[in-house]
Order: structure tokens, then sequence, then C-alpha cells
């Protein structure tokens, strides 16, 4: 088990970490979430012992076995996808006998097995990812940190990749991943929000959508004069947050009923707009935890 | 703004763009999604005038795309994913730089100040570009494009490098810009920058396979007419089955 105890970093004077603690135990799959700088990449890091904290200790490694997949392609692009494989076994002790039967087992999980003799470096950015992790986990590691696994790629490699995590999981490995999409929180047991180099919270991601206070309305189809509409809706709210997306305009809220009555005397009566009530999701609950955090701008 | 009628390409015997019509009006920001190698890149090189087709009638801002590429070049705006910006060169540099690109000498003094000021970039206006972390990398790219004041901008991906809080704010000044009619094309294959545009026009194997306003093909695509899709996600998956066509 996994022991993150008062872990700091700086770097130049900047505390890229500070005071970070948490244990990873029973929950299989933790999404590490955060804004650009937060600190991510130097808290995987740190668990993987490429850096050393300025300050406090992560417990529980020895003996564990880790895997680890950066956010850059850390394969030889001028070797096949075999070739790396089998490279990667040896690194990690594995015999040839043990790795053959290992990757055999990996291309057909990874879907990679029309591509073995491919070279690494001609595979697509989703194929390139799945590579990584197959060779991050051909020795069955006890850990496995990935940072920012599914940027770049589309949704459809992004659920197999999740599914590939998954079986990973079930396999007995503890996934810690980094990432910015937010809606991959719905495949994770638990989520650790990081900002400023601060755990902001750890929570089951569900249990963070049902503790969320905010409530959601949105203006369907408010088309091309939704900024002009946002500016004046910002004004009347004392709690929350306007946003377009597309032609549609949110408004994340937390004040009484008549907010709705207000927003009404703001729209125009002949175009037909309508306000309507939807559930937040996990887009809005992170969202609006950062901007917290960052204080002031959202009031 | 833009028209393309049964625009193709070909490198060799590959397809990259095979009979593709787009119309884009003022004002609006319209998304050209698809996986990689799906033909975004080639289609966009030719709107740009970077590029000709080998099929096909298309105008950008009324220039002909096959005989007036260099007044299209001079007259858009042009953000891409790697941002092309000079890491050895500071923010100000960058930014003079392409002022100089776009052949901006009146008011350069002025224009670049607003510049900065409206993309808050004083704390890092004599930082080198490559010593900072991709969200800026972001406004400095975009303020860059932006320098001329184009009516017309194309942006590769614009947001999928950074996170949340700094995606919805890159957008409101999207939203802004296109509200007061600047149009705006961006390519994609990240779903949640799709979902942020007016219309999109989802692409595969270089050929056009849905198009409309995001809302509207939510409905049309949706299995039972009284549940839309929750996201462009699925949409995606539907329509380009497997999406990771390896390379291409």
């Amino acid at each position: 088990m996994l022991n993150v105890k008062g872990v700091s970093y700086a770097y130049r004077g900047k505390k890229a970490l500070d005071q970070v603690s948490f244990t990873l135990g029973e929950k299989k799959i933790t999404a590490l979430i955060g804004p650009d700088g937060a600190g991510k990449t130097t808290l995987l890091k740190v668990m993987a012992g490429l850096l050393r904290p300025s300050s406090g200790e992560v417990n529980g490694k020895d003996g564990m076995s880790l895997g680890y997949v950066s956010q850059f392609f850390g394969l030889y692009g001028e070797m096949s996808v075999q070739e790396n494989l089998h490279f990667y076994g040896r690194l990690n002790g594995l015999t040839f006998r043990e790795s053959t039967q290992r990757i055999e087992e990996l291309l057909h999980w990874t879907g990679l097995e029309s591509v073995i003799h491919r070279e690494a470096g001609a595979l697509s950015g989703g194929m390139k990812q799945k590579l990584s992790i197959a060779a991050a986990v051909l020795h069955r590691p006890d850990l496995l940190l990935l940072d920012e696994p599914t940027n770049g790629v589309d949704p459809v490699s992004r659920r197999e990749m999740w599914r590939l995590l998954q079986s990973v999981a079930e396999g007995g490995t503890q996934i810690f991943a980094a990432t910015q999409y937010l809606d991959e929180a719905a495949y994770c047991g638990r989520v650790i929000l990081l900002h400023q180099g601060r755990i902001l919270v750890e929570e089951s991601p569900q249990q963070l959508l049902r503790d969320f206070p905010f409530r959601l309305l949105v203006i369907r189809e408010a088309g091309h004069e939704r900024v002009k509409w946002m500016d004046r809706i910002r004004k009347e709210l004392t709690t929350g947050e306007v946003f377009s997306k597309g032609r549609d305009l949110y408004i994340l809220h937390r004040e009484g009923m008549s907010i709705q009555g207000r927003i009404k005397a703001i729209l125009p009566s002949d175009k037909g707009l309508s306000l309507e009530e939807v559930e937040p999701g996990y887009e809005e609950v992170f969202t609006q935890r950062f901007q917290d955090a960052d204080g002031g701008e959202s009031r | 703004m833009i028209q393309l009628q049964s625009i193709t390409k070909k490198f060799g015997d590959y397809t990259a763009v095979d009979q593709v019509n787009l119309s884009v009006e003022q004002g609006e920001i319209c998304g050209l999604i698809g996986a990689n190698g799906a033909g975004k890149t080639t289609l966009i090189r030719m709107m740009c005038g970077l590029l000709l087709p080998d099929g096909g009638e298309g105008r950008v801002l009324g220039f002909d795309i096959r005989h007036q590429q260099k007044a299209i070049r001079q007259q858009i705006g042009y953000m891409s994913q790697k941002f092309s910006l000079y890491p050895d060169l500071t923010v100000e540099e960058n930014l003079r730089f392409y002022a100089a690109l776009y052949g901006i000498h009146q008011g350069l003094e002025k224009r670049i100040a607003s510049q900065i000021e409206a993309f808050r970039l004083e704390e890092v206006r004599q930082e080198r570009v490559g010593r900072l972390p991709g969200g800026w990398l972001q406004r400095v790219a975009f303020a860059s494009a932006q320098l001329h004041s184009p009516p017309l901008l194309f942006l590769d991906e614009p947001t999928s490098g950074v996170d949340p809080v700094t995606r919805r704010a890159f957008w409101e000044q999207l939203y802004r810009l296109a509200d007061e009619g600047t149009t705006i094309l961006v390519t994609t294959h990240v779903m949640d920058e799709a979902e942020r545009c007016d219309h999109i026009t989802m692409m595969n194997q270089g050929e056009v396979v849905a198009e409309g306003a995001v809302n509207q093909l939510k409905k049309e695509f949706a299995r039972d007419e009284h549940t839309p899709l929750a996201t462009l996600d699925e949409l995606f998956i539907q329509l380009t089955g497997k999406g990771d066509h390896d390379g291409g």
C-alpha cells in the first residue's frame, strides 16, 4: 500500500507540491485531476521515485513493482511493436519465454496484433499510447502510474484505453492516472483534485456529484446574442457562473427559485427561448471547485 | 465566408479529401471533426491557400481557392495545433514577428500593446516562449493569429491540451468574436471542443459523414427520438465505427 505523506516539492523557489498526503488503498483506479501547472506530473514523478521530495515521504514502495507511462512517447520509434515489447520485458527482468507469452496476451488485449511488425514510430497516436501501456504492464506491476494517457486521442480510442486500464486493474494492478478529461472520472473509484500543488479534495466521483450544491439551468439555442445575455445574466448572479457551450447558454447557481424569474425578465419574450433545469455533470463539479480555489473570479 | 463544392484532393492513389461540400456563414463557429487521418488538415490547407485541390470549386472570403491563394493567406488568421511560435524568442518578439508577417506597420506599437493587455500577457512579455507552459502558449498563439483582426480564423485543436477552466475562458473569447461577426473554423478530434461549435461537419476517411447544428445532430442520430444523444462522443463512435485508423 503506497502512502504519500506530507510531500512538498520546490522548484526554482516555487512550490510545485505543497503538503500532499494520501494513501492508495482498496480503490483500484484513482484519477488525478488538475489544471495545467497544478503539479500532476511532479506528483507522479515523486511517486515513481524519479524526483526526491523537498520534504515529506512516500512509504510502502519497498518490494512494490511499478509501471510508468509518461506524457511523451518513450518507446523506440525505429523498433517494431514486438521488439519494443521484448526490450521492455528484458528491462523488467522477464525471461524471453515469459515475455513471449505475456506479449501475446497483451497484443490481443490491446488490439495491436495487426501491427506487431510495424515500426512503433509509424503508429497513430492512440496505438502508440496502447503500446506504451502494454510495455508498462508487461511485468504485471503492483502500481501503474499514467501521465495523461488519453491526451489528444479520439473518443473511440479513449474508450478503448479505459477498457484496457479497467482490465489491468482487474488483474490486480493499482492505477493512478493524471487526466484533463473530466468525464473520465466516471471510470474511477476515486478522484484527487490537485490545484497549485495542493489537494483540494479526495473523494469518489459519485459522492462529489451528490454533494454538489449548485443547480444548472440552460437556455437552448441562445444563438448569436449569447454573449450579450451572458454579460447581463452575470450581473444578476451573486453565486456561480454563466457560460456558453455552442448555441446553448448555461447558468450554474446556488440561489433561490427567484433566479429563474429574474433571468426570464432579461430574455426577450419574442424569441421563444426557454429556461430548462438540467443535471450538473463532472465538468461543472470540477470546474467549479477549481474556480473556487482560484478565488475572486467566481462569485 | 466559405463555400466549397465537391473539393477533392489525392496524394497518389490515396484520396485524402473526397468530394467535400462545406458552407460557413459569417459569425458562425464551424467545427470540422474527425479522427487523425480523416482529411481535416488537408481540407484546411486548401481553404487557407496552402494547397491546390485536384477537383471541385471553392471560395474563401470571396476569393477563389485555386487562383487567389495569396489574397486568402493575407486575410485569414491561422493557429496551428503546434502553435508555430519561436521558442527562442520572447512573447513580445513573437508578436512582433507575426505583425511583420501580416504586414502591420501602422499602429504597430498600439496593436501589440492591446493584444498583450487583452490576452493578459504582461507578466510573461519578456519570457522566452519555449519556457512557458501549455496554457500560456495557447494564449500567445491566439494573440498572434489575431494581430491583424482577420474576418476569418482557422483554429487547429485550439484547446486540446489545456485545462477545463482555461478552455472555458478561451471559448468565451471565441463566442465574443463570433457574436461580433468573426467567422471561425475549428478542426478537432476532441469532442468536448466539437460540442462548443455552432455547427459541425464530421469527416471520416476523406468524406463528410454528418453535418448540422450540434443539438440537431444529437437528436437526429438518437436511438429514441425523445432522448437525444448525451454527448458527441456517441455520435462519433456511431459514424466512424472505429476511431483510430492507425495513421494513414
